[in-house]
């Protein structure tokens, strides 16, 4: 028998994202619940990057198993699957998902060879047609996944946070951003990036959850919780998240224009706001350093610089904490310099992201010396 | 070589059972270890298929026939199988057959039963002679018996047959047949009401005292000469329930009567209605019979029809008459190459082990 292949696609039309998709075709005990033709899926190895599977399925009464190879390319959307061993002389195939001006389009593809001796004159399409209503199978149920997860979003809406918190990542404190939350999880943006499926706890809270990174999005991840909280568990997350900041002095807001004057340039910079443990910037992350620079006649020692909530922001957290006629100082030099004003910047901004490429492009901030 | 001109015959079959099917699967795939579940599925699946081309086949070297080999993907163990999806399997071995320009089909084992009573129609519409071949089965173990009671010095008049199986076809021929030359019969089937009917409907050919009952065992260890010929999809008697200086003709496909690896020295135990022929009959497969050159009755009938077109076909519920029986007798004496071998499964037992067998059987069984 030669090798067969069938295929389901569809077009989910709306709100529809990647990273749900992803999710749920990457989510074997997920799968394994929702199709009801797989009896059981054991995961024998899995990284970010591969994995391998034992399959067991029945496809009208017909019970198959095989073991297979998973190559996850999160950059390209795309799984992949190959058998190593099983009935199948050969089962193959791959989940690709692309994005659509009018939502989400997702494709699987399943190739596959049974060569049964003798029966290859009698069996015709029987096998092919009953493997295609697995692949639709799938298919259905992903698009059920996407469509419960939309649905799930309009019944636990996020919550704008939009503070810094210290999360545990692997018992390891960690800065992050907490762009929002919902009763099921939280979106959080992170200097570097732990490996999927960390346990995260927060210090003080007494919830814990694990870590998803967002594909396609560096820096970006999802921390679903390990339980839907209640609505008043929820609201009380949201209140502490938003008042417990990860802050310990406070700021003055800038919004200017400046220069980091390093030992060999000169780097431009939006200052956002200035406290005595560090500044917000908006500027190009790989002409920041780690080394002293100067900023109006005041040395500042970074400890490390992490990534704000909008592209292109940085946090630069101070070594050691200016004093507060120091941080006064360099509030005031730059609200009176003739950088770009918060008016400016105000006025032309459709969009934060947008408005800030253009400071950088229009404005030539990078000067070296 | 075929002959386009030539009559052929199509040999329309399945495999007995599951575990001949995994052994064909098994020899074909050793690399490969498929689960029954998984095999019979697919089967179940399948459509029929031809499976090869027998050219060639004479047994008197006058008139040549050729065969092709239909497969009807079906096992008695698909218990949960339709039967309209047996019947539609075998009916489309007939389209292909016509499609293969055969004009005698051989409906051998489940095939001929789940078309009962469709067979004129399918006749005419397919233009085929259809036959279950069940005459011919009838008249190969009639004509084994007849001969193991000559060599074994067995009277039959004077000796109980128990025919297993009696309602049917070829259960119905043989207590016709022997009810006028035994001692007794006793007669079993599922039901006892299809067996009234019987007796009843050729109670004309049926002149020993005779005994009605659904009990096979029982039947079984009360008979000298016990012949089985059910449809039941197993083995339904152990080789041990009989009693010693008993004869079993089983000719029941799958086989009735379960036999280990030893056999009983004062039991003699045979698989009835099967033909040694002068060609080979390779059909693809195993049929777990003792040789290529060994052949069911059912299918061996089919093709004596091609080669002799006045012969009648068996179809139709009880029309397989002792005077059927004994035309078919007549024509396999016409074919000296034909004969009514002693087999089980793959053993042929010789004339040396017969005469063995008859002094231990003619003097085992306690006297009637």
């Amino acid at each position: 028998m030669a090798v067969k292949r069938v295929e389901s696609e569809k077009e989910l039309v709306g709100a529809f994202r990647k990273t749900t998709a992803w999710r749920f075709i990457t989510d074997f005990a997920e799968l394994a619940k929702r199709v009801p033709a797989i009896d059981k899926i054991s995961q024998l190895h899995r990284t970010d990057t591969d994995g391998k599977s034992e399959w067991f399925v029945t496809l009208d009464g017909a019970p198959f198993q095989w073991i297979q190879r998973e190559s996850y390319l999160g950059a390209y959307w795309r799984l992949s699957f190959n058998s190593i061993g099983g009935d199948f002389d050969s089962f193959s195939g791959a989940w690709t998902l692309r994005d659509l001006d009018t939502g989400l389009h997702v494709h699987l593809a399943i190739e596959f060879e049974l060569d049964i001796p003798v029966l290859e004159f009698g069996i015709r399409d029987e096998i092919k047609n009953r493997i295609q209503i697995f692949c639709e199978s799938l298919m259905n149920a992903a698009v059920a996944y996407c469509a419960e997860s939309a649905t799930d979003e309009r019944n636990n809406p996020r919550a704008d946070i939009h503070t810094y918190t210290e999360l545990c990542i692997n018992r390891i404190p960690v800065r992050s951003m907490v762009k929002n939350a919902s009763r099921k999880g939280l979106l959080v943006i992170l200097e570097t990036m732990p490996s999927f499926g960390s346990v995260v706890t927060f210090l003080g809270l007494g919830v814990r959850g694990s870590l998803i990174p967002e594909v396609g999005q560096s820096h970006y991840a999802r921390v679903m919780f390990d339980r839907e909280l209640p609505q008043g568990e929820f609201d009380d997350l949201c209140f502490r998240l938003r008042t417990s900041s990860h802050r310990s002095s406070n700021r003055i807001k800038v919004e200017k224009v400046g220069e980091c004057v390093y030992p060999r340039r000169s780097v431009g910079v939006l200052v956002h706001n200035i406290s005595a443990k560090g500044m917000l910037v908006s500027g190009p992350r790989d002409s920041l350093g780690l080394e002293s620079f100067y900023m109006h006649g005041i040395t500042i020692d970074p400890k490390a610089i992490y990534a704000g909530q909008y592209a292109s922001s940085w946090r630069i957290a101070f070594a050691n904490d200016l004093t507060e006629e120091q941080v006064a100082h360099i509030a005031e030099c730059l609200q009176k310099s003739d950088g770009i004003d918060v008016k400016f910047y105000e006025t032309i901004s459709m969009a934060p992201g947008t408005v800030r490429v253009q400071h950088a492009h229009n404005l030539n901030l990078i000067k070296q010396v | 070589m075929a002959s386009s001109d030539r009559v052929k015959t199509a040999l329309i079959g399945h495999p007995l059972d599951a575990l001949m099917f995994r052994t064909l699967i098994q020899k074909l795939r050793p690399d490969k270890t498929w689960r029954d579940e998984l095999l019979l599925k697919i089967f179940e699946w399948s459509h029929s298929f031809k499976l090869r081309e027998i050219p060639d086949i004479s047994f008197d070297g006058v008139t040549t026939v050729d065969g092709s080999v239909f497969m009807v993907p079906f096992i008695p163990e698909m218990k949960e199988i339709a039967l309209q999806k047996v019947v539609d399997k075998v009916i489309e071995s007939l389209e292909l057959a016509h499609a293969d320009g055969c004009s005698v089909a051989a409906m051998g084992a489940f095939t001929s039963i789940v078309l009962q009573g469709k067979e004129e129609a399918l006749e005419q519409q397919y233009g085929l002679r259809i036959t279950s071949g069940n005459t011919l089965t009838a008249a190969a173990i009639i004509e084994s018996v007849e001969e193991l009671t000559r060599r074994f010095n067995i009277n039959i008049s004077e000796t109980t047959v128990a025919i297993i199986g009696a309602s049917g076809d070829i259960g119905t021929a043989c207590a016709c047949w022997f009810g006028g030359r035994a001692k007794k019969l006793l007669l079993t089937a599922r039901g006892l009401h299809p067996l009234k009917q019987m007796v009843e409907k050729y109670g004309k050919y049926i002149s020993c005292p005779y005994e009605l009952s659904s009990d096979n065992s029982a039947a079984a260890k009360q008979a000298r000469i016990v012949i089985f010929v059910t449809s039941a999809y197993g083995a339904i008697v152990g080789l041990e329930e009989f009693s010693p200086g008993t004869i079993v003709c089983d000719a029941s496909a799958p086989p009735n009567v379960r036999v280990g690896d030893v056999l009983r020295p004062d039991v003699f135990v045979y698989h009835g209605g099967i033909l040694s022929l002068p060609v080979d009959m390779s059909v693809g497969f195993d049929l777990g019979l003792a040789s290529p050159r060994h052949f069911f009755g059912c299918q061996v009938e089919g093709l004596l029809i091609a080669m002799n077109p006045h012969l009648p076909s068996s179809w139709g519920r009880g029309q397989i008459t002792p005077e059927k029986v004994a035309q078919y007798l007549e024509v396999i004496k016409q074919y000296p190459k034909l004969g009514l071998p002693f087999t089980i499964g793959d053993k042929i037992y010789s004339d040396l082990e017969l005469d063995a067998y008859s002094d231990v059987v003619s003097k085992a069984f306690p006297r009637e």
